[in-house]
């Protein structure tokens, strides 16, 4: 049986990425989100390294993987500031 | 850490021997460092400086509304030294200079700081002039009175501040009531002042250079 | 002029695992004689496909884990015992002598009057018997997931760096890339540890720490482009063997070697080396796990082994950080093999590039503590100053430099 890897593995990754581009979309607590948003970005280069492009998955990794997130999180925590009380109210963000 | 230590009546017991050869020693190899070694470690470091130059400014009169006393007022311009306006005990025969910040309206960290650098130099003066003074024969213990009645009063010009102590016996081996003017207390009182508008990495500076001793506050 | 003690680490390994492989497989057959099918199963062991798996772990094992955490146990102990010296006292000492059995307990001799080496590993089993303490209302998930993110960060880096020109896991054409992309999957890490931990302490220190790291990426990247104008490759090894050689200045050459420091790149290594220090969280720039200000930043309320992983993992990015300033600008490991003996037929040299390597590094962690542990901590706001104000043009200087001198040739 001549299995191509090469699908399987690209399946994978793009149902782990599918899930995350949901879970960023529904999830309730942004921090949540920007972490799920962090996951799918580094899916996202790991299907660019399944092509063969490697100076581009550790570019995606650098930017996207590494600031992106976190000026998303910043985004949140300096504007937000009455969704992170109502958040705290109910359960935490 | 709290350098005073009030006992009614005065010191328990005497010096011990060879005390004044033993301070003399310490005191030459401390001055040797705090003219040479300290200052390249706090003056000349770049990094001290600007951490606490600009923070926690006070001015000279909300000093002295917030009853802010010793080197923290001094280090505001004023010539305030209770040692100079009043002198108590021997002072008023030792020649010493107090510690004032000259240029005049910084009364940020590093002008506490540097006000209370300078007093190493004067108070290892004060003490070897003490010390020359100090009568060579004669018992200094004095019997506690133990049944006193009426007040008392002492001031002290504390490293922290003025320190004023009033006690009132009334025949009963502990006193009726004892009442101490702590420093630090009326120090942190200004904290308003001293701490709104600064960052919150600045904390440290301020209470540092302020000398804050949470026991000594507890008065 | 330099060489490998192990030139080859790979085949080193094959050779190690096919012997373990046969040592089973000899069992294996012994015991075949009641149960046959075993025989299969020792053939099967025997092929190419599972030795190769096998030695992959094994190398994998031995570099990324041994080696790396007996130098992050070395590295710890160097730094505690130097700076304890700096404030003259005598610093840990809890060694080999303090274990309770013999012959290490002897009667006359205290307990706590050791080298001190083994003082990380009584601090690690402590750790490890600790409670793990969970804040209430704190993001659970995430408080649990964060150690995990910098630790895997920070141990990703150590597959991709070589110790000599054959002791590496994988030598990647763009490895350089790798190492400072794994350097800045730091940041996240540490703001969700900050954020999660429901602690307004916390998430001040794990913002500061966002925000520093963050703005130190930039001009770290950028003085790396600096480099890379000159070398043109990634390659960790390749920028290594170009600077084997002995300066060639105006036709004449010096007996300098051609560290990338010496030439024009100096200020490229200024920027990166002091970038490096705000990426490590070392003093000058630790505040955000300011000691007398947030009691321990953004790791407070980890207790346990987690808070083990987070703290020591610190030192392993020092490691890391130490490699790869040598390997970048100090020559990572040239230097001469003095002799070279013959052990049965093969070359072992007495010093060879590993030491030099591990060298450096220690010489470049004892400096970088000694700078730890003698300057003031300095604000974060005074920081970012440093950093984007000062540090980026200096990056671009080096830049244009690097580029002129390239042009002229």
């Amino acid at each position: 049986m001549d299995v191509d890897w090469e699908l399987i593995a690209f399946l994978v990754l793009s149902v782990f990425e599918v899930i995350g581009s949901i879970l960023v979309v529904v999830n309730k607590r942004l921090v949540r989100a920007a972490f799920w948003l962090a996951m799918t970005l580094v899916t996202i280069g790991v299907i660019y390294l399944l092509f063969l492009s490697e100076f581009v998955f550790l570019i995606q990794i650098l930017v996207y993987a590494g600031a992106v997130p976190v000026l998303f999180v910043f985004g949140i925590m300096l504007t937000r500031r009455k969704i992170m009380d109502e958040a705290t109210a109910e359960r935490g963000p | 850490m709290n350098q005073n230590f009030p006992r009614v009546g005065g010191v328990r017991n005497d010096l011990p021997e060879n005390f004044e050869a033993m301070c003399k020693r310490s005191i030459e190899h401390f001055l040797e460092k705090v003219k040479h070694e300290y200052p390249q470690i706090f003056h000349e470091s770049k990094v001290f400086r600007i951490r606490t130059e600009g923070v926690g400014k006070i001015s000279a009169t909300e000093a002295i509304n917030w009853g802010v006393t010793g080197p923290n007022l001094r280090a505001c311009g004023v010539n305030v030294d209770l040692r100079r306006l009043d002198p108590y005990e021997v002072y008023e025969e030792i020649d010493f200079e107090p510690q004032v910040w000259h240029d005049g309206g910084a009364g940020d960290s590093y002008a506490r700081f540097v006000c209370r650098f300078n007093e190493l130099n004067e108070s290892c003066q004060i003490i070897l002039q003490a010390l020359a003074k100090m009568p060579k024969t004669g018992a200094y213990r004095v019997k506690p009175p133990r049944r006193a009645e009426g007040e008392g009063y002492a001031k002290t010009e504390d490293s922290r501040g003025e320190a004023l102590f009033f006690v009132i016996g009334d025949g009963d081996d502990r006193p009726y009531r004892v009442k101490i003017r702590s420093p630090v207390f009326c120090t942190m009182a200004a904290t308003p002042i001293l701490l709104r508008g600064n960052k919150l990495a600045d904390v440290v500076s301020i209470l540092g250079s302020v000398d804050v001793c949470v026991g000594e506050m507890d008065k | 002029m330099s060489a490998p003690l192990i030139p080859n680490l790979f085949a080193v390994c094959k050779v190690l695992t096919g012997a373990i492989i046969w040592i089973v497989q000899q069992i294996l057959y012994a015991l075949a004689g009641p149960v046959p099918p075993l025989k299969g199963l020792g053939d099967w062991i025997g092929s190419d496909f599972i030795v190769t798996i096998l030695t992959w772990f094994i190398v994998v094992t031995v570099v990324v884990l041994w080696v790396s955490v007996i130098n992050l146990f070395t590295i710890m102990w160097v730094e505690r015992k130097l700076y304890s010296r700096l404030q003259d006292r005598y610093g840990i000492m809890i060694s080999v002598w303090s274990l309770p059995f013999w012959p290490f307990n002897r009667t006359h001799r205290p307990t706590h009057k050791g080298m001190g080496y083994l003082q990380n590993l009584a601090d690690g089993v402590k750790l490890i018997q600790k409670e793990n303490i969970t804040p209430r209302n704190a993001d659970s998930a995430m408080f649990h997931i964060s150690p995990v993110l910098i630790a895997s960060s920070t141990l990703m880096v150590f597959a991709v760096l070589p110790w000599s020109s054959g002791f590496y896991v994988a030598n990647l054409d763009l490895g350089i890339l790798f190492i400072l992309a794994a350097f800045s999957l730091a940041p996240l890490g540490i703001l969700i540890a900050g954020w999660s931990a429901n602690n307004k302490y916390t998430l001040v220190g794990g913002l500061r720490a966002a925000a520093m790291l963050l703005s130190y990426s930039i001009p770290m990247v950028l003085a790396v482009i600096a480099l890379v104008v000159f070398t043109g490759s990634l390659n960790p090894i390749t920028i290594v063997q170009q600077q084997d050689r002995p300066i060639v200045l105006l036709g004449t050459t010096l007996p300098i070697p051609a560290w990338y420091v010496f030439g024009p790149q100096v200020i490229g290594f200024l920027v990166f080396t002091v970038a490096m220090i705000a990426e490590m969280e070392r003093v000058p720039f630790d505040i955000p796990e300011a000691e007398a200000e947030l009691v321990e930043g953004w790791t407070t309320e980890y207790s346990g082994m987690r808070f083990g992983i987070v703290f020591a993992f610190k030192w392993l990015r020092m490691l890391a950080a130490s490699a790869l300033i040598s390997i970048l600008y100090l020559g990572g490991w040239s230097g001469p093999v003095f002799t070279t003996l013959s052990v049965g037929g093969i070359g072992v040299p007495i010093v060879p590039e590993e030491v030099w390597f591990v060298l450096r590094i220690y010489l470049l962690s004892a400096f970088l503590v000694w700078l730890s542990w003698s300057i003031p901590r300095v604000r974060i706001d005074q920081i970012l100053n440093l950093g984007c104000r000062r540090l980026i043009p200096y990056s671009l200087v080096a830049i244009l430099v690097a580029a002129g001198f390239r042009a002229i040739g």
